[in-house]
């Protein structure tokens, strides 16, 4: 809420300073890329930084072990511009930067898919192809070969424009977390099917599982405000139980071409499903207007039995539900499958942005050198970060061995990794819980730092439920539409986005029957949905087409 | 003919009295530059981006080369029920809060200025004008817990009575009602501090008479404070006219929800979703001046009115 809030007063800063757009004025303030005597090179960039990044005394994004290190070792000076301490201002100062014709910094990231597009028409980003045929290391094209869909929000006229920043692939895909002592006191099993969920419903709503005598628990947490699918309390695997999309998203249809989750037939089983639930209890009387962060309450308070969330909430929210309620225990599961033994998710995308180059850029090589190294780290064949990427910040040396417990670093540890321009330390998609698998499934030690500080100091509830999302990969539903909004969306995706969560909250809600579901494709038909659908399937014709 | 030639005569030589007056005020009138230099740079100057309402605008071309529309985007606000909705929306929530921020502050000053324990007083004023300090972010999060169908204090309050448990938040039927009583709370503090000074300038001897006259307390309240105090009331309601198509912008962001659009949705929140959400700032821009401009109409019979009526002038 916060942020939206910030989002309109820096749009009125932002409306102010519109009139600086005609001008058309280069001013220097931002130093270009220069090579100075002793063969160094300076790269400028600007970077999201947020409140909680973590420095030793005296050291800042300029001055670091890994700018420290890129200096002496690959002859790279960084010099960090400027930085916003969250994704929509540090898009407002790009946007504003555009507007007002100032010059860009040589290399930064941009995730907003409007703003990728207006960059790139503006003419004054760089396109990627050559620079990546030249000088991109043999891992990085394999990578890159490997996840071509990674270019998609970067690619116009069949010119990559940009290098992806990966997500973790799977990394925000959602399983179940259930109330294992709630279980265990009905005598119950974790669930294998939608049925099996709903029979542990029953018993949660119905027999009393917290044991205080009043019937004031309910089976399952749902974030539903912004959409059924969603980053946390997410529902989109009820609706992959009983069809192939998921609301919101676009995916292929029978015919190869992208369709609109939201209006294809399958929903209606699980919008009447979810109409079910909530008669029976099942869900929050309030789930209608509760976002994602309020969402979790019931279950923080002990109220809710299950939550559908990603392996990260071991940490967030799981971590609050044990505080506040003694006893409890909460374990992770796979999605359950519908009547057909179908199951699906809600994917995370690929990319959680792109890097962005001005055209005065001149040192690419030095770009795809810095960010091969990177990767080199984790791959775990790097010559520079043996043991880790910074001694006395995410590791110390006793006796010649490395030794990685927090207590044991002086001033506690420190990850180096949100230094490197990529904010973190870099990821390739599913390589990440591939690796948690191993880890989980074999007992192995972990062998360095990366394996230490990004997978076992999470604990061992979260490399059971990153190890359950990797098993369930195949039942992943990508929004496969990453380009920028369409000009039908940006008329009146705000008035179809509108009308489909109505529409949702209705039949839930037993307000509206569920034929209006069919009325509300019709609608979203004729109201711009086929011109949508149209644009968005010429989209993705344009940059299958691109190499 | 003859009484306006001495009202001239008059002024005249009022004006020849304040000349010497005014000399070496300048530094004073001085005082006042900065703040006219901030108005300008930072209200009228932004005013040139209202051209974006009528081109297609492009970030990076700015509104100088960006295409011209013309009337297109307006067009299209009239053209889907989605936008006449909003705008209906805005104006009986809007029309809703002018009622009853005028007419519950000033129950509550009339009240009040009867209580004669200064300690008293004081105490209900401040307490009623504390929750003006807190914002619409906090209290939306403070309020979706007190008015929650399950556990929430309002409707464990009216459980005692046998109501059933009323979903204030996500019925159609409730949500203005919520809006608009949530904001009276909030903001009347203010207002009824305004009714109040108001209230200690009215003449004693009025009421001395009146009592002599052999008028009661009610009496009183219907010939003597309410006229008195009518310039006031026309003053506040004319500059609440200003605000008729503000509907409270971080209020209804705060508590709305997909279960309440269609009664909820005003136009800020329209906008902020259309233009920051959706990129489309041509568009969005549009529908801010359509509601820009009514407002300016409406202040301007605002102030007709308040002139006719209460004599009230500010140039």
């Amino acid at each position: 809420m916060l942020k939206k809030v910030f989002a309109t007063l820096t749009a009125t800063v932002l409306a102010a300073s519109m009139l600086a757009g005609c001008t058309d004025n280069e001013s220097a303030s931002s130093g270009g890329s220069s090579e100075s005597k002793d063969g160094k090179v300076t790269i400028t960039t600007v970077r999201t930084l947020k409140d909680d990044t973590k420095f030793r005394d005296g050291e800042d994004l300029n001055n670091n072990p890994i700018t420290r290190w890129s200096e002496k070792e690959l002859g790279i000076k960084w010099k960090t511009l400027w930085t916003a301490p969250n994704d929509e201002q540090y898009h407002n100062k790009i946007r504003l930067a555009l507007s007002s014709g100032q010059k860009l910094p040589d290399v930064f990231k941009v995730s907003d898919g409007q703003l990728i597009n207006d960059l790139i028409r503006s003419g004054k980003v760089m396109s990627v192809d050559e620079a990546i045929e030249k000088y991109a290391s043999p891992r990085l094209k394999k990578i890159y070969e490997q996840f071509p869909e990674a270019f998609y929000p970067a690619t116009v006229d069949g010119k990559r424009y940009g290098i992806p920043r990966f997500s973790g692939g799977n990394g925000s895909d959602s399983l179940l977390w259930i109330r294992k002592d709630w279980l265990d006191k009905l005598g119950l099993q974790p669930p294998k099917t939608i049925e099996d969920l709903e029979k542990i419903m029953d018993a949660f709503v119905n027999k009393d599982p917290d044991g205080n005598g009043k019937k004031d628990t309910i089976g399952l947490t749902l974030a539903s405000k912004n959409g059924l699918a969603t980053w946390l309390a997410d529902g989109s695997f009820i609706f992959g139980a009983y069809g192939d999309y998921v609301p919101g998203s676009w995916s292929k249809g029978e015919d190869g071409s992208l369709v609109y989750g939201s209006v294809q037939p399958s929903m209606k089983k699980a919008l009447e499903k979810l109409n079910e639930w909530y008669k029976k209890g099942c869900l929050d009387k309030e789930v209608g207007i509760l976002d994602e962060q309020t969402a979790i309450e019931s279950f923080v308070a002990g109220k809710s039995g299950i939550i559908s969330a990603p392996p990260w909430a071991a940490g967030w929210p799981i971590t609050d539900a044990l505080k506040n309620n003694p006893g409890a225990v909460v374990e992770p599961y796979p999605l359950p499958s519908g009547p057909g033994g179908k199951i699906g998710r809600r994917g995370e995308g690929l990319v959680t942005g792109m890097f962005l180059f001005s055209k005065d850029f001149k040192h690419m090589d030095k770009f795809f050198q810095y960010l091969d190294e990177a990767y080199a780290y984790v791959y775990n064949d790097s010559k520079y970060f043996k043991y880790g990427l910074a001694e006395g910040y995410d590791y110390v040396l006793k006796d010649g061995k490395p030794v990685y417990d927090d207590k044991q670093i002086p001033g506690g540890r420190i990850d180096p990794g949100a230094y490197f321009i990529t904010e973190a330390i870099p990821t390739v998609p599913y390589m990440l819980y591939d690796l948690v698998e191993e880890l989980y499934t074999t007992k192995r030690q972990p062998k360095n730092a990366y394996e230490y500080t990004r997978i076992v100091a999470l604990g061992e509830s979260f490399m059971k439920a990153a190890t359950i999302v990797n098993e369930q990969n195949q039942y992943r539903i990508e929004n496969e539409f990453t380009g920028p909004p369409t000009k039908t969306m940006q008329k009146r995706g705000e008035f179809l986005t509108k009308m489909e969560r109505e529409t949702f909250a209705n039949i839930i809600y037993g307000r509206a029957p569920l034929s209006a579901f069919d009325e509300f494709v019709k609608k979203w038909e004729e109201s711009g949905g086929k011109e949508i659908t149209k644009e968005v399937n010429e989209w993705y014709q344009s940059v299958k087409k691109a190499k | 003919m003859q009484s306006a030639v001495n009202v001239k005569k008059q002024t005249a030589t009022l004006e020849v009295q304040k000349t010497p007056k005014r000399r070496g005020t300048w530094q004073l009138h001085a005082m006042l530059l900065p703040a006219l230099a901030i108005v300008f740079i930072f209200q009228y100057i932004p005013m040139f981006g209202l051209v974006m309402a009528f081109q297609d605008y492009e970030p990076w071309l700015g509104f100088l080369h960006s295409p011209w529309v013309g009337f297109e985007h307006f067009k299209t606000m009239f053209e889907y029920e989605d936008a006449r909705q909003v705008i209906w929306n805005t104006l009986v929530i809007s029309t809703l809060k002018i009622i009853f921020n005028l007419g519950v502050p000033l129950t509550f000053a009339l009240l009040l200025n009867e209580v004669y324990m200064m300690k008293f007083k004081r105490t209900v004023q401040t307490i009623v004008y504390l929750p003006h300090f807190l914002s619409w972010v906090i209290l939306g999060g403070i309020l979706i817990d007190m008015l929650s169908p399950e556990g929430g204090i309002v409707n464990r309050f009216l459980s005692l009575f046998g109501v059933q448990p009323i979903f204030f938040l996500g019925d159609n039927d409730w949500f203005r009602t919520v809006v608009v009583v949530t904001d009276i709370w909030k903001e009347c503090g203010f207002n009824t501090i305004v009714f109040l000074a108001a209230l200690t300038s009215i003449n004693p001897s009025l009421y001395e008479a009146a009592i002599v006259d052999g008028a009661n307390r009610w009496q009183q309240t219907i010939y003597i404070t309410l006229p008195s105090m009518l310039p006031i009331i026309i003053v506040v309601g004319t500059l609440s006219l200003g605000n008729i198509l503000n509907a409270g912008f971080d209020q209804i962001l705060n508590l709305y929800n997909p279960l309440v659009y269609k009664t909820g949705d005003i136009i800020d929140t329209y906008v902020y979703r259309v233009g920051l959400l959706n990129g489309d700032f041509s568009y969005a821009t549009a529908v801010g001046l359509f509601k820009s401009i009514i407002s300016f109409i409406l202040v301007v019979i605002g102030y007709r009115l308040a002139y006719k009526y209460a004599n009230y002038k500010i140039f």
